[in-house]
């Protein structure tokens, strides 16, 4: 589950899904927060992301951690790396982060500070990655993969298993949010199989793990390409997991599907976490991949990909549309499975 | 690699196992899978049946599969078409 736990950002990041820079007047309290952990707890949500906005602003994080972790979750961190000094890293490790999920889009200084419109950002951004490694807590790069700086992935990869990342987190760009005011970002079809291409060279070799956010077309790139043990022993497959292996809080206690498949399921205020989970025609309808519309009904990877019902969601309001951004061919998806 | 399988699965309750495993970091799922592996043959061996069900399977996850993740297996199976009511 991945739990906003602010809106304020000191960044303005263009791609932001949730348009993030100021406070949300009605953000939840520290009690209401850590009310949503507790009902996660015991949904039986094991992994709590913790992010935004940019969470390190938020006072009572540490706090929010630790509650987490006594409420049997593992708590880890999504966030800019700016804040994340030796003492905060130290506090939140303390407290029981256990990793942190750095952005960090180029290794080109100015791809990832022009992108992130800040100078410095890149520097701080490492820094942080850095802090974690010197007080034990684990971390990973999760580069946001534009068409500005797709070509550079190859050389942030190899940088993050020089910083000792555990994992490279790509996410690919969804016009969601104040995304889809920047569509200038949108990789092209040849863009995303490249990018594709080059996750099965590096993960075929590398021990480090690779995700892949938003581009499901990933997995069934992958059980074409590679044999079967090697996938077994090697890959992991991380989308689209909206409404059935995934959910998300946002900082007003607005609850949907996934950060980037903003369809609201309800408030949090309103309705338990737990009802939600189990009573939402929209999630009901998320897990049954038979409901399908399209190329993505007829394929036959559409229960370990379906397609990004997010970009669905966007381009037509039904987030059970096919994929709009999908190059499989008919006879690529008769012959799967 | 060593082959993983010793006697034949039906293939739907293969790919369910395959689909429920993927998510998870290969660090956690490695030794999980080779004991699910061979405790779901072992279940099926006992009932002198042919290939691998999904009956045989659920059993497994049970008995090998630490509370925690678990459910987590469980619910994912079940979303592909494996659970004990089938």
């Amino acid at each position: 589950m991945s739990f906003g736990i602010t809106s304020e950002c000191d960044l303005k990041c263009p791609h932001c899904y949730s348009d993030s820079g100021e406070k949300d007047e009605n953000e939840l309290s520290t009690d209401e927060a850590k009310d949503v952990i507790r009902q996660a707890g015991e949904l039986g949500v094991h992994l709590l992301i913790l992010d935004g906005g940019e969470p390190t602003l938020r006072k009572d994080l540490p706090e929010l951690v630790t509650h987490a972790r006594d409420c049997g979750i593992r708590p880890v961190l999504g966030s800019n790396g700016m804040s994340l000094s030796l003492e905060l890293a130290g506090k939140l490790k303390n407290a029981g982060c256990e990793a942190v999920a750095i952005s960090l889009d180029g290794i080109n200084v100015k791809t990832h500070d022009d992108f992130r419109g800040a100078e410095g950002a890149w520097a701080k951004a490492v820094e942080g990655a850095r802090n974690c490694a010197r007080v034990g807590m684990g971390f990973q790069i999760a580069p946001l993969v534009h068409r500005g700086n797709w070509t550079e992935l190859p050389a942030v990869a190899a940088f993050a298993k020089e910083l000792g990342a555990g994992a490279v987190e790509l996410f690919d760009f969804v016009a969601a949010g104040r995304g889809k005011q920047h569509l200038e970002y949108e990789l092209d079809t040849e863009q995303r199989r490249g990018v594709i291409a080059d996750i099965i060279k590096w993960q075929r070799s590398d021990d480090i793990i690779y995700r892949v956010i938003g581009l499901p077309q990933y997995w069934p790139a992958v059980e074409r390409e590679v044999p079967e043990d090697e996938i077994l022993a090697r890959f992991v497959r991380s989308c689209c997991a909206a409404g059935s292996r995934y959910i998300t809080v946002l900082p007003n206690g607005d609850v949907i599907p996934c950060m980037v498949l903003q369809v609201k399921l309800g408030n949090i205020r309103e309705i338990d976490l737990k009802t939600i989970w189990h009573d939402s025609p929209e999630l009901k309808a998320l897990r049954n991949r038979d409901l399908l519309k399209g190329k993505c009904g007829r394929c036959k990877y559409r229960y370990v990909c379906g397609g990004a019902r997010c970009k669905a969601y966007e381009k037509t309001g039904d987030f059970l549309t096919e994929d709009p951004t999908c190059w499989f061919s008919e006879e690529e998806i008769a012959e799967g499975g | 690699m060593a082959e993983l399988k010793s006697m034949p699965w039906d293939e739907r309750v293969w790919k369910a196992l395959k689909a429920a495993i993927t998510p998870m970091p290969p660090f956690v799922r490695g030794k999980a899978l080779k004991k699910i592996i061979a405790a779901s043959e072992e279940n099926s061996r006992r009932r002198d049946s042919e290939a691998v069900e999904a009956q045989d399977l659920i059993k497994a996850a049970r008995e090998n599969v630490r509370p925690a993740m678990l459910q987590v297996l469980l619910q994912s199976l079940a979303e592909h078409g494996v659970s004990e009511h089938l």
